[in-house]
Protein backbone atom coordinates (compact mmCIF):
# COMPACT_ATOMS: atom_id res chain seq x y z
CA UNK A 1 0.00 0.00 0.00
CA UNK A 2 1.23 3.65 -1.04
CA UNK A 3 1.70 6.21 1.58
CA UNK A 4 1.74 9.49 -0.43
CA UNK A 5 3.17 11.38 2.47
CA UNK A 6 6.62 8.99 1.94
CA UNK A 7 5.92 9.31 -1.64
CA UNK A 8 6.58 12.98 -0.93
CA UNK A 9 9.15 12.83 1.22
CA UNK A 10 11.20 10.30 -0.18
CA UNK A 11 13.58 12.50 -2.48
CA UNK A 12 13.85 14.76 0.36
CA UNK A 13 15.67 11.88 2.54
CA UNK A 14 19.29 11.33 0.53
CA UNK A 15 19.54 15.56 0.86
CA UNK A 16 18.56 15.33 4.61
CA UNK A 17 21.13 13.19 5.57
CA UNK A 18 23.86 15.37 3.66
CA UNK A 19 22.74 19.01 4.96
CA UNK A 20 21.66 19.90 1.35
CA UNK A 21 17.35 20.82 2.70
CA UNK A 22 16.34 24.83 3.54
CA UNK A 23 15.39 25.29 7.32
CA UNK A 24 11.94 24.79 6.59
CA UNK A 25 12.73 21.48 4.12
CA UNK A 26 14.64 20.33 7.06
CA UNK A 27 12.07 21.19 9.87
CA UNK A 28 9.12 19.29 7.50
CA UNK A 29 11.59 15.89 6.99
CA UNK A 30 11.79 15.95 10.59
CA UNK A 31 8.02 15.88 11.57
CA UNK A 32 7.44 13.41 8.51
CA UNK A 33 10.62 10.69 10.00
CA UNK A 34 8.77 11.26 13.57
CA UNK A 35 5.52 9.90 11.89
CA UNK A 36 6.72 7.61 9.44
CA UNK A 37 9.23 4.63 10.76
CA UNK A 38 9.98 3.22 7.37
CA UNK A 39 11.61 6.50 6.31
CA UNK A 40 13.57 7.01 9.55
CA UNK A 41 14.96 3.66 9.01
CA UNK A 42 16.18 4.54 5.81
CA UNK A 43 17.48 7.77 7.00
CA UNK A 44 19.17 5.85 9.56
CA UNK A 45 20.69 3.69 6.96
CA UNK A 46 21.73 6.19 5.01
CA UNK A 47 23.89 7.65 8.02
CA UNK A 48 25.00 4.20 8.19
CA UNK A 49 26.44 4.30 4.70
CA UNK A 50 27.87 7.65 5.10
CA UNK A 51 29.84 6.31 8.39
CA UNK A 52 31.22 3.54 6.55
CA UNK A 53 32.31 4.97 3.62
CA UNK A 54 33.88 7.81 5.72
CA UNK A 55 35.72 4.85 7.65
CA UNK A 56 36.64 3.39 4.27
CA UNK A 57 38.46 6.95 2.94
CA UNK A 58 40.52 7.26 6.16
CA UNK A 59 41.67 3.52 5.98
CA UNK A 60 43.03 3.95 2.39
CA UNK A 61 44.48 7.35 3.47
CA UNK A 62 46.30 6.28 5.90
CA UNK A 63 47.82 3.68 3.95
CA UNK A 64 49.55 6.30 1.18
CA UNK A 65 53.06 7.97 2.43
CA UNK A 66 52.06 11.71 1.94
CA UNK A 67 55.49 12.81 3.47
CA UNK A 68 57.14 13.33 0.06
CA UNK A 69 53.86 14.94 -1.14
CA UNK A 70 54.71 18.22 -0.79
CA UNK A 71 57.97 17.92 -2.66
CA UNK A 72 57.07 16.44 -5.55
CA UNK A 73 54.30 18.52 -5.84
CA UNK A 74 56.95 21.67 -6.24
CA UNK A 75 59.47 19.44 -8.17
CA UNK A 76 56.58 19.25 -10.94
CA UNK A 77 55.61 23.06 -10.58
CA UNK A 78 59.05 24.51 -9.98
CA UNK A 79 61.35 24.85 -13.11
CA UNK A 80 64.95 23.98 -12.99
CA UNK A 81 67.71 26.54 -11.42
CA UNK A 82 69.26 28.20 -14.03
CA UNK A 83 72.77 29.38 -13.66
CA UNK A 84 73.92 33.21 -12.19
CA UNK A 85 74.83 34.54 -15.37
CA UNK A 86 71.76 32.91 -16.70
CA UNK A 87 69.43 34.70 -14.54
CA UNK A 88 71.42 37.89 -14.52
CA UNK A 89 70.97 38.47 -18.10
CA UNK A 90 66.77 37.07 -17.96
CA UNK A 91 66.90 39.47 -15.28
CA UNK A 92 68.48 42.64 -17.19
CA UNK A 93 67.07 42.23 -20.21
CA UNK A 94 63.38 41.94 -18.33
CA UNK A 95 64.03 45.31 -16.86
CA UNK A 96 64.93 46.83 -20.16
CA UNK A 97 62.04 45.15 -21.79
CA UNK A 98 59.61 46.11 -19.42
CA UNK A 99 61.33 49.44 -17.28
CA UNK A 100 63.45 50.71 -20.08
CA UNK A 101 62.97 54.71 -19.27
CA UNK A 102 63.78 54.63 -15.20
CA UNK A 103 66.45 52.02 -16.36
CA UNK A 104 68.24 54.49 -19.04
CA UNK A 105 67.34 57.38 -16.45
CA UNK A 106 69.33 55.38 -13.29
CA UNK A 107 72.62 54.83 -15.95
CA UNK A 108 72.04 58.19 -16.90
CA UNK A 109 72.34 59.15 -13.78
CA UNK A 110 75.15 57.11 -12.68
CA UNK A 111 77.41 58.35 -15.53
CA UNK A 112 77.02 61.45 -14.54
CA UNK A 113 77.63 60.67 -10.79
CA UNK A 114 80.77 58.74 -11.90
CA UNK A 115 81.75 61.53 -14.33
CA UNK A 116 81.28 64.76 -11.10
CA UNK A 117 83.49 62.75 -8.43
CA UNK A 118 86.38 61.73 -10.05
CA UNK A 119 87.64 65.16 -10.72
CA UNK A 120 86.07 65.90 -7.19
CA UNK A 121 87.92 63.35 -5.36
CA UNK A 122 91.01 63.95 -7.43
CA UNK A 123 90.96 67.60 -6.04
CA UNK A 124 90.43 67.01 -2.65
CA UNK A 125 93.26 63.73 -2.32
CA UNK A 126 96.90 65.40 -2.12
CA UNK A 127 96.14 68.81 -3.75
CA UNK A 128 95.96 72.59 -2.46
CA UNK A 129 92.60 73.61 -1.64
CA UNK A 130 90.90 75.94 -4.52
CA UNK A 131 92.83 79.12 -5.17
CA UNK A 132 96.33 77.85 -3.51
CA UNK A 133 98.41 76.53 -6.34
CA UNK A 134 101.05 78.46 -5.83
CA UNK A 135 104.29 77.66 -3.70
CA UNK A 136 104.63 81.15 -2.11
CA UNK A 137 102.09 84.11 -1.43
CA UNK A 138 103.52 87.36 -4.00
CA UNK A 139 102.16 90.92 -3.62
CA UNK A 140 101.18 92.06 -6.89
CA UNK A 141 100.02 95.65 -5.96
CA UNK A 142 99.90 97.87 -3.31
CA UNK A 143 99.32 100.97 -3.02
CA UNK A 144 98.02 103.67 -0.27
CA UNK A 145 95.56 106.75 -0.42
CA UNK A 146 96.97 109.71 -2.06
CA UNK A 147 96.23 111.77 0.85
CA UNK A 148 98.11 108.98 3.19
CA UNK A 149 101.12 110.36 5.22
CA UNK A 150 102.10 106.64 5.23
CA UNK A 151 103.96 104.24 2.77
CA UNK A 152 103.75 100.41 2.28
CA UNK A 153 106.64 98.51 2.98
CA UNK A 154 106.51 94.82 1.09
CA UNK A 155 108.45 91.96 1.94
CA UNK A 156 108.33 88.65 1.14
CA UNK A 157 110.15 85.49 3.35
CA UNK A 158 112.01 83.07 2.39
CA UNK A 159 109.47 80.49 3.48
CA UNK A 160 106.91 82.06 1.23
CA UNK A 161 105.50 84.32 3.46
CA UNK A 162 104.52 88.07 2.60
CA UNK A 163 104.04 90.94 4.95
CA UNK A 164 102.81 94.79 4.23
CA UNK A 165 104.31 96.88 6.92
CA UNK A 166 102.58 100.62 6.94
CA UNK A 167 105.04 102.92 7.61
CA UNK A 168 105.09 106.99 8.46
CA UNK A 169 106.52 108.85 5.53
CA UNK A 170 105.74 112.34 6.18
CA UNK A 171 107.43 113.87 2.96
CA UNK A 172 105.12 111.85 0.88
CA UNK A 173 102.71 113.68 -1.09
CA UNK A 174 100.84 110.51 -3.38
CA UNK A 175 100.11 107.46 -3.11
CA UNK A 176 102.05 103.97 -3.75
CA UNK A 177 101.56 102.10 -6.91
CA UNK A 178 102.42 99.13 -8.86
CA UNK A 179 104.89 96.94 -7.00
CA UNK A 180 107.59 97.21 -9.27
CA UNK A 181 105.96 99.58 -12.00
CA UNK A 182 106.06 103.84 -12.41
CA UNK A 183 108.95 105.82 -12.12
CA UNK A 184 109.02 107.31 -8.15
CA UNK A 185 110.66 104.50 -6.60
CA UNK A 186 111.38 105.97 -4.04
CA UNK A 187 107.36 105.78 -3.09
CA UNK A 188 107.65 101.98 -3.57
CA UNK A 189 108.32 99.67 -0.86
CA UNK A 190 111.29 97.46 -1.87
CA UNK A 191 110.61 93.52 -1.98
CA UNK A 192 113.32 91.93 -0.61
CA UNK A 193 113.73 88.21 -1.56
CA UNK A 194 114.55 87.16 2.12
CA UNK A 195 113.11 87.80 5.63
CA UNK A 196 115.39 90.66 6.10
CA UNK A 197 113.80 93.48 5.35
CA UNK A 198 115.62 97.01 4.10
CA UNK A 199 116.13 99.07 7.17
CA UNK A 200 115.86 102.22 5.52
CA UNK A 201 112.06 101.10 5.31
CA UNK A 202 111.52 101.54 9.00
CA UNK B 1 59.28 62.44 -17.23
CA UNK B 2 59.78 59.93 -14.27
CA UNK B 3 60.37 60.52 -10.64
CA UNK B 4 63.87 59.16 -11.34
CA UNK B 5 64.41 61.13 -14.36
CA UNK B 6 63.79 64.33 -12.44
CA UNK B 7 65.71 63.58 -9.30
CA UNK B 8 68.41 62.83 -11.60
CA UNK B 9 68.34 65.98 -13.42
CA UNK B 10 68.22 67.47 -10.04
CA UNK B 11 71.20 65.80 -9.03
CA UNK B 12 73.22 66.73 -11.78
CA UNK B 13 72.47 70.80 -11.94
CA UNK B 14 72.96 70.67 -7.82
CA UNK B 15 76.65 69.01 -8.55
CA UNK B 16 77.32 71.14 -11.23
CA UNK B 17 76.14 73.99 -9.98
CA UNK B 18 78.60 73.21 -6.53
CA UNK B 19 81.37 73.09 -9.18
CA UNK B 20 80.56 76.34 -10.64
CA UNK B 21 80.59 77.92 -7.17
CA UNK B 22 84.39 76.16 -6.57
CA UNK B 23 85.30 77.98 -9.44
CA UNK B 24 83.95 81.06 -8.23
CA UNK B 25 85.13 81.33 -4.73
CA UNK B 26 87.76 80.53 -2.35
CA UNK B 27 87.99 80.22 1.38
CA UNK B 28 90.36 82.20 3.30
CA UNK B 29 90.86 81.92 6.73
CA UNK B 30 90.83 85.47 8.24
CA UNK B 31 92.49 86.34 11.74
CA UNK B 32 92.82 89.83 13.01
CA UNK B 33 95.77 89.96 15.70
CA UNK B 34 96.73 92.58 18.30
CA UNK B 35 100.90 92.52 18.64
CA UNK B 36 102.64 94.81 21.20
CA UNK B 37 106.55 95.03 21.54
CA UNK B 38 105.26 95.08 25.15
CA UNK B 39 105.80 92.21 27.76
CA UNK B 40 103.08 89.39 27.44
CA UNK B 41 101.62 86.05 26.31
CA UNK B 42 101.84 84.67 22.45
CA UNK B 43 99.29 82.81 21.25
CA UNK B 44 101.50 79.57 20.75
CA UNK B 45 98.72 79.53 17.34
CA UNK B 46 100.76 82.64 16.30
CA UNK B 47 104.35 81.59 17.31
CA UNK B 48 105.41 80.95 13.17
CA UNK B 49 103.74 84.89 13.03
CA UNK B 50 106.15 86.35 15.65
CA UNK B 51 109.38 84.61 13.93
CA UNK B 52 108.00 85.68 10.85
CA UNK B 53 107.72 89.83 11.82
CA UNK B 54 110.75 89.20 14.48
CA UNK B 55 113.14 90.52 11.48
CA UNK B 56 111.51 93.89 11.58
CA UNK B 57 110.09 94.04 15.33
CA UNK B 58 110.02 91.56 17.89
CA UNK B 59 106.84 91.35 18.73
CA UNK B 60 106.97 90.17 22.48
CA UNK B 61 102.73 89.90 22.56
CA UNK B 62 100.31 88.35 20.38
CA UNK B 63 96.87 87.62 20.41
CA UNK B 64 94.24 87.14 18.71
CA UNK B 65 91.15 89.15 18.47
CA UNK B 66 88.95 87.45 15.79
CA UNK B 67 89.22 84.82 13.39
CA UNK B 68 86.71 84.01 10.79
CA UNK B 69 86.68 81.80 7.99
CA UNK B 70 85.62 83.73 4.88
CA UNK B 71 84.17 82.37 1.41
CA UNK B 72 85.73 85.25 -1.06
CA UNK B 73 84.20 85.75 -4.14
CA UNK B 74 84.02 88.84 -6.31
CA UNK B 75 82.24 90.79 -3.71
CA UNK B 76 84.12 92.11 -1.08
CA UNK B 77 83.55 90.38 2.67
CA UNK B 78 84.11 92.59 5.63
CA UNK B 79 86.69 91.83 8.07
CA UNK B 80 86.05 94.18 11.05
CA UNK B 81 89.35 95.32 13.72
CA UNK B 82 88.98 96.44 17.31
CA UNK B 83 90.26 100.20 16.45
CA UNK B 84 87.34 101.05 14.03
CA UNK B 85 88.77 100.20 10.83
CA UNK B 86 87.78 97.50 8.77
CA UNK B 87 89.37 95.32 5.61
CA UNK B 88 87.25 94.00 2.63
CA UNK B 89 88.56 91.08 0.76
CA UNK B 90 87.68 90.09 -2.27
CA UNK B 91 88.85 87.73 -5.30
CA UNK B 92 90.22 89.55 -8.38
CA UNK B 93 90.48 86.28 -10.32
CA UNK B 94 91.20 82.88 -10.21
CA UNK B 95 93.44 81.48 -12.79
CA UNK B 96 95.39 78.19 -13.24
CA UNK B 97 94.03 77.08 -9.64
CA UNK B 98 95.93 80.34 -8.38
CA UNK B 99 93.82 82.67 -6.55
CA UNK B 100 94.32 86.62 -6.67
CA UNK B 101 92.59 88.26 -3.74
CA UNK B 102 92.63 92.19 -3.67
CA UNK B 103 92.58 93.27 0.19
CA UNK B 104 91.40 97.01 1.29
CA UNK B 105 92.47 98.43 4.54
CA UNK B 106 93.17 102.45 4.64
CA UNK B 107 95.04 103.82 3.81
CA UNK B 108 96.50 100.41 2.15
CA UNK B 109 95.31 98.60 -1.05
CA UNK B 110 97.05 95.23 -2.21
CA UNK B 111 96.73 92.26 -4.38
CA UNK B 112 97.77 88.90 -3.64
CA UNK B 113 98.05 85.43 -4.82
CA UNK B 114 97.42 82.86 -2.71
CA UNK B 115 99.75 79.98 -2.08
CA UNK B 116 99.57 76.42 0.01
CA UNK B 117 99.92 76.58 3.62
CA UNK B 118 101.08 80.08 3.61
CA UNK B 119 100.33 83.72 5.10
CA UNK B 120 99.42 87.28 4.32
CA UNK B 121 99.58 89.96 6.55
CA UNK B 122 98.68 93.75 6.66
CA UNK B 123 99.20 96.06 9.10
CA UNK B 124 96.25 97.46 10.25
CA UNK B 125 97.17 100.55 12.25
CA UNK B 126 97.89 100.87 15.79
CA UNK B 127 95.37 99.87 18.39
CA UNK B 128 95.93 100.00 22.88
CA UNK B 129 99.28 100.79 22.12
CA UNK B 130 100.18 98.41 19.94
CA UNK B 131 100.05 97.27 16.66
CA UNK B 132 96.60 95.27 14.65
CA UNK B 133 97.60 92.83 11.81
CA UNK B 134 95.34 91.32 9.04
CA UNK B 135 96.47 87.70 8.85
CA UNK B 136 95.35 86.11 5.76
CA UNK B 137 95.97 82.31 5.70
CA UNK B 138 94.19 78.73 4.14
CA UNK B 139 91.62 77.38 6.16
CA UNK B 140 93.12 74.30 8.53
Amino acid sequence: MKNPAREKFLPMLSPYVDGELTPEERQQVDQHLQNNKESAAQVADFRAGDGLMRNALDLQADDVDWKKFTEDVMARVTPEKLPLFERLKLTLSEMFLYQRGPMVAGLVGAAAAVAIAIPLTMSLVGQAPVGYGAGRVEVQTVSVDTEATVKPVVFETESGDAVIWVVDAPEKKDGGRKKGGGSDEEDIAPVPPTDEPKQQDL
Amino acid sequence: MTTLLRRTVLFAVTALASVAFADGAVAVQADVVFASTAKGTVDPSLEKMQQTLGAKVKYLTLEKRSSQKLTVDATPVTVALPNGKSASVSLEHLKGGVATLRVKLPPADATYSLAKDKAFYLQGGAHEGGDLWLVLSQPK
